[in-house]
């Protein structure tokens, strides 16, 4: 067996001859995979304090959400005297004619409003962007109820909606601003969790406004809106704040729209400008700054408790 | 009184001369628990993977292999070998990776130059069971995965079975999602190997 044991065939190497082995009357062996380990650790304990939140998690994609963030509504903020309301709906009964009113209880103001492009909204029962058109300006200062003898138009946020639905306008009589022209927008296609709470689209379109931009901020603060259109056809999305965007290939038109319906010239984002994140990373891992730091520092623990084991049972 | 049965016995014995481990040779074959030959592999693990999400996984992982000879007495020995892997937590990202199972192809070596270094490679697939009842399986990651980790054990010298504790590094890629990149995961596992 000793011959076996020493021949060329069976040893490699010298310094495989010598290696240290299990037996309990050798040196220990080197602890190289404990090295390993404290410096991978040590590595991406350093890295995780700059990760930062790239998703802001779940948010509405479907169109029947958007209504949550119409002037339609007491959480709003004031609009103008001249202001065209948008919401969405669907032509349901096109049979009905549109018999609405703005009133103003406390003024004793009644004003009647039509609805832009009805004949055209009537032509099926899709969800559509609908624009509400005052007969009159409004008065200033005052909380105007929706009201309607008739409608086709069925909105579920209309009609299942806690609070009255209605406008509230500003105390000045200043109109509404004109659309600025846009420059400088861009878009990304931001990563979402596709197989559950969202939407089973992996990918949805953000739009970037310039971030030095105070004309086109001032315009959205005062009613105006980006309406959003792609290349692929379809009805057009408004854009307000950062609401989100189906994804869509193709070139994005957006068009700025003043709150008495105004609409400015448009401006085509291409498709070859438009980002696209690699990968999704989900929205918890930016709440709590080096989270998985923390739970990378396990390892390290490890490490320092059995060395001053080790060193004690030495000593 | 010298009687013959004492004679023969200190002819016959040995003298006493310092271990072959310790003038540097190596040690016989014998000593090694492992079989020399081909021979039956398993593993069973339990540990924490954490990927880019603040909720780790819990892992239970199983590998059934096939030894393959050895090449050389104290050589670093290797077994083929399937090894399931099930997933329950936040590790893998999508709520569908909530229950998950992984199905790889690894090779699993220990022995040779640092017989207490136990080293693991492969890949496979993801399959995402989703959080629903019945479970919808969804192929959605092909990754690979390395093992890192330390063999420890009282009776490590004599007996096949030893524990291992070590780290573990994914490198997956989403393909059902269609992610661009690969996307890297790093766990910790604590178990047993029959090796």
């Amino acid at each position: 067996m000793e011959v076996l044991a020493t021949h060329p065939r069976w040893t490699r190497n010298r310094a495989q001859a010598a290696a240290p082995t299990n037996r309990p009357d050798m040196p220990r062996s080197r602890p190289t995979p404990r090295r390993a380990c404290f410096v991978l650790s040590a590595a991406l304990l350093l890295t995780t304090g700059e990760a930062r939140a790239i998703s802001s998690g779940c948010e509405l994609t479907a169109q029947e959400g958007a209504n949550v963030r119409s002037p339609l509504g007491l959480a709003r903020q004031p609009i103008a005297t001249d202001a065209h309301p948008w919401f969405y709906g669907r032509c349901a009964a096109p049979e009905q004619p549109f018999d609405c009113a703005l009133i103003a209880e406390d003024a004793g103001d009644v004003v009647p409003v039509s609805l832009n492009d009805l004949a055209q909204i009537c032509e099926d029962d899709a969800l559509r962007l609908l624009r509400l058109a005052p007969a009159r300006p409004l008065l200033p200062d005052r909380f105007y109820t929706l009201e309607c003898a008739s409608t086709p138009i069925l909105s579920e946020w209309l009609y299942f909606s806690d609070d009255p639905v209605g406008v509230q306008t500003r105390p000045s009589l200043a109109p509404s601003l004109p659309p600025p022209p846009l420059a400088g927008l861009g878009a990304i296609l931001r990563r979402q969790d596709d197989t559950g709470c969202c939407t089973d689209d992996p990918l949805r379109t953000e739009l970037q406004l310039p971030l030095d931009a105070p004309e086109l901020d001032a315009f959205l603060a005062d009613g105006g809106a980006l309406e959003v259109r792609f290349a692929r056809g379809g009805d057009p999305w408004i854009y307000i704040e950062d609401f989100v965007l189906p994804w869509v290939e193709g070139d994005i038109v957006v068009t700025p729209v003043a709150g008495n319906s105004v609409r400015g010239a448009p401006f085509t984002i291409t498709e070859g400008t438009i980002r696209e994140e690699l990968i999704y990373i989900p929205c918890q891992i930016g709440r709590g700054r080096g989270a998985l730091g923390y739970w990378l520092a396990l390892p390290l623990l490890w490490l320092l408790w059995g060395t001053r084991r080790r060193r004690g049972g030495a000593a | 009184m010298i009687t013959p049965h004492l004679l023969l016995l200190a002819l016959t014995s040995a003298p006493l001369t310092p271990s072959p481990a310790a003038q540097g040779a190596p040690l016989p074959a014998a000593d090694d628990p492992v079989p020399p030959g081909k021979h039956f592999v398993f593993a069973n693990h339990y540990g924490l993977s954490f990927g880019l999400n603040a909720a780790p996984s819990g892992e239970l992982t199983l590998f059934f292999g096939h030894a393959m000879p050895a090449r050389a007495h104290g050589a670093r020995r290797w077994a083929i070998g399937y090894q399931p892997t099930f997933t329950v937590g936040g590790a893998d990202r999508y709520l569908a990776g909530m229950f998950t199972q992984r199905h790889h192809l690894m090779a699993l070596s220990h022995g040779g130059l640092h017989p207490r270094l136990h080293l693991a490679f492969g890949g496979g697939l993801v399959i995402f069971n989703g959080v629903d009842i019945p479970a919808r399986w969804r192929p959605s990651v092909a990754e690979a995965e390395g093992q890192l980790g330390y063999l420890f054990g009282r009776h490590r010298a004599r007996r096949r079975v030893v524990g291992v504790v070590g780290l573990k590094l994914r490198l997956g890629w989403n393909a059902a999602s269609l992610e661009k990149a690969p996307v890297p995961m790093l766990g910790g596992f604590l178990g047993l190997v029959l090796r």
